[in-house]
């Protein structure tokens, strides 16, 4: 509220507000004549001299930058950028270079040398305990009980003679039982762990998975390798280098006379025959067809190969473990199309060759 | 003297409201391309303030190559703290703070060298004058067309006398009158309250004020050049 013009031969002084508003030139004409009435003398002037000092700065236009500035203030940001800086994070006083600092352990090693002694005379206790009782256990160990039980039956003479020579190996003759369940025993011994689903995951991951199905109806072989909904597929594009190594090497006929030379002349009665002999099934004969499936890494679609091949083939599939990896190629763009859905949905895809027999 | 202003250049800028403009708009929309990582970003800002950063720095230091360096320093603050501007002030209000902040510890880290040092410069005379005579004055724009002579002169006059503030009281004039911040503003940028920023603002006046009437009664080869 600006004062109004009074009598008052001295008036009350304007406050640096009531000044701000009259230099700024915030009031009306009227009320700026009103003020300069009630000023003491001498504040009108002055507030023109400061009236005209603010036109002057407020008519003074922005100076052009120097046009080297935007190159330089271009140069830092890549600088800054190269840092790191444009995204917040915080700068150090220090050069980002770092110096080996030259730190003296002495401390430590003077540790170390103080226990060194020590430290030795441990090892030397250690290696002196675990040697006696490495000897004490073979000194003391008994005697296998065949032995014993003839020892014991036997003169003393013949006690140092039974313990000193080996015993005769004893043919042991099965009983019918025994023949029955041994086969079946042995065959459970050597026959490998079934793999876990983990480790077929990891044999795949690494090229070493080779899954083999034993068919018992290959028809709709064709219509598994076509189909395109499920998230593995089935091609029969298997390149040479794995087919050759998927194919088993050929087994030595069985005939003898098949592989011994031949002399003789290219004509006449004693020539060579032309024919050859009816050779017994080789075992690689018994594979249909190779092939190479890609599959999501996931234990979900393991379980989906396994049920569509057994039920689509009716068919035992086994997954098996290769002694070395394979070069499997890589999957195709066209097998990449999960690329299009959203990455909490993407998945590592590993691929396997499918060897399909049919029983 | 007697100044016969035009009344639309001393219009109350202070006191207009700021809702958010085109040009403010605009700025967010660089600052969040920034953010979002595109790097041509930059370029646009850099030239959209440039000038502005230029001139105040300029106006603060009266040295053209040391302003170039101070807005260069005042941009790569920017640069490093683009991401934490929240969006509470103009953009341009906080481009303003950080290059006042940047020439106001420039000015400061000066004085304080300076003083320092303060027996083996001049006589104690011309202390107030030698406060800035290492920054020369460089006022290089010609006064436009149609313009007055006495306009002219008038800021000559006045861009004299500011070298003789305080940088507080020049820093408040120069945000008041050159750069057209309001009360508001001003405190926002010299952090300080909105009765500080008039109380500091009519001292500057009356010291800018003195230091004319100084300046014209001394002869002219003692003025700071």
């Amino acid at each position: 509220m600006p004062p109004r013009p009074s009598s008052d031969p001295t008036p009350p002084p304007l406050n640096e507000e009531h000044m701000l508003e009259w230099i700024e030139g915030r009031l009306s004409r009227i009320e700026e004549s009103n003020r300069a009435a009630a000023a003491r003398p001498g504040v009108a002037d002055r507030v023109r001299q400061m009236q005209a000092n603010c036109r002057a700065l407020r008519a003074l236009g922005d100076e052009r930058a120097p046009a080297e500035l935007m190159e330089r203030v271009l140069a830092a940001l890549e600088r800054e950028t190269l840092l790191g800086l444009t995204r917040g994070e915080e700068v150090s006083d220090h050069p980002p270079i770092s110096f080996p600092a030259h730190t003296v352990t002495k401390s430590g090693s003077g540790r170390l040398e103080r226990m060194a002694p020590g430290l030795a005379l441990a090892a030397g206790l250690l290696l002196l305990v675990g040697g006696a009782v490495y000897w004490g256990s073979l000194l003391i160990r008994p005697a296998p009980r065949t032995d014993r039980t003839l020892a014991e039956n036997a003169a003393p003479a013949d006690v140092r003679i039974a313990e000193a020579t080996p015993p005769e190996p004893t043919e042991v003759v099965p009983t019918p039982e025994q023949a029955s369940s041994e086969p079946v025993a042995t065959a459970l011994a050597a026959a490998p762990a079934p793999l876990t689903d983990d480790r077929i995951l990891q044999l795949a991951r690494e090229g070493r998975l080779l899954i083999h199905v034993r068919a018992g109806d290959t028809r709709r072989l064709a219509q598994l390798e076509s189909d395109t909904t499920r998230t593995w597929r089935l091609s029969g594009d298997v390149p040479p280098e794995i087919a050759s190594v998927l194919q088993p090497a050929p087994l030595k006929p069985l005939d003898p006379l098949h592989n011994q030379p031949v002399i003789a002349g290219e004509s006449g009665p004693s020539r060579r025959l032309d024919w050859e002999p009816d050779l017994p099934m080789f075992e690689f004969q018994r594979i249909r067809e190779t092939y190479l499936i890609d599959f999501p890494d996931t234990q979900r679609s393991l379980a989906s190969i396994r049920a569509a091949l057994a039920d689509r083939l009716r068919a035992e599939v086994e997954f098996e473990e290769l002694p070395e990896p394979l070069p499997l190629p890589r999957p195709e763009a066209d097998a990449l199309l999960w690329w299009t859905l959203p990455p909490s949905t993407w998945t590592q895809r590993v691929t396997a060759p499918v060897i399909i027999e049919s029983r | 003297m007697f100044f016969h202003y035009n009344r639309s250049t001393l219009l109350p800028k202070h006191h207009k409201p700021h809702p958010p403009t085109d040009e403010d708009a605009y700025d967010l929309q660089l600052v969040e391309a920034i953010r979002a990582g595109n790097m041509q970003a930059w370029p646009a800002l850099i030239s959209r303030y440039q000038d502005r950063l230029f001139s105040t720095c300029l106006r603060m230091v009266h040295n053209r190559e040391l302003a170039a360096d101070l807005t260069q320093d005042a941009f790569v603050k920017v640069i490093q703290h683009i991401n934490s501007f929240d969006g509470r002030a103009k953009f341009s209000t906080w481009l303003i703070r950080i290059t006042m902040n940047v020439c106001l510890s420039r000015l400061r880290a000066e004085k304080v060298r300076r003083a320092a040092s303060l027996d083996t410069l001049h006589d104690s005379s011309n202390n107030q004058t030698d406060s800035f005579q290492r920054f020369d004055f460089e006022q290089t724009k010609e006064p436009a067309a149609g313009s007055s002579v006495e306009l002219h002169e008038d800021q000559e006059r006045v861009l004299s006398a500011l070298r003789l503030l305080e940088p507080d009281q020049r820093a408040v004039l120069i945000l008041c009158d050159c750069r057209g911040l309001s009360y508001e503003q001003i405190s926002e940028v010299l952090g300080v309250a909105v009765g500080t920023v008039k109380s500091r603002l009519f001292r500057a006046r009356t010291a800018l004020r003195d230091a004319v009437e100084s300046l014209a009664r001394k002869p002219e080869h003692s003025r700071p050049r």
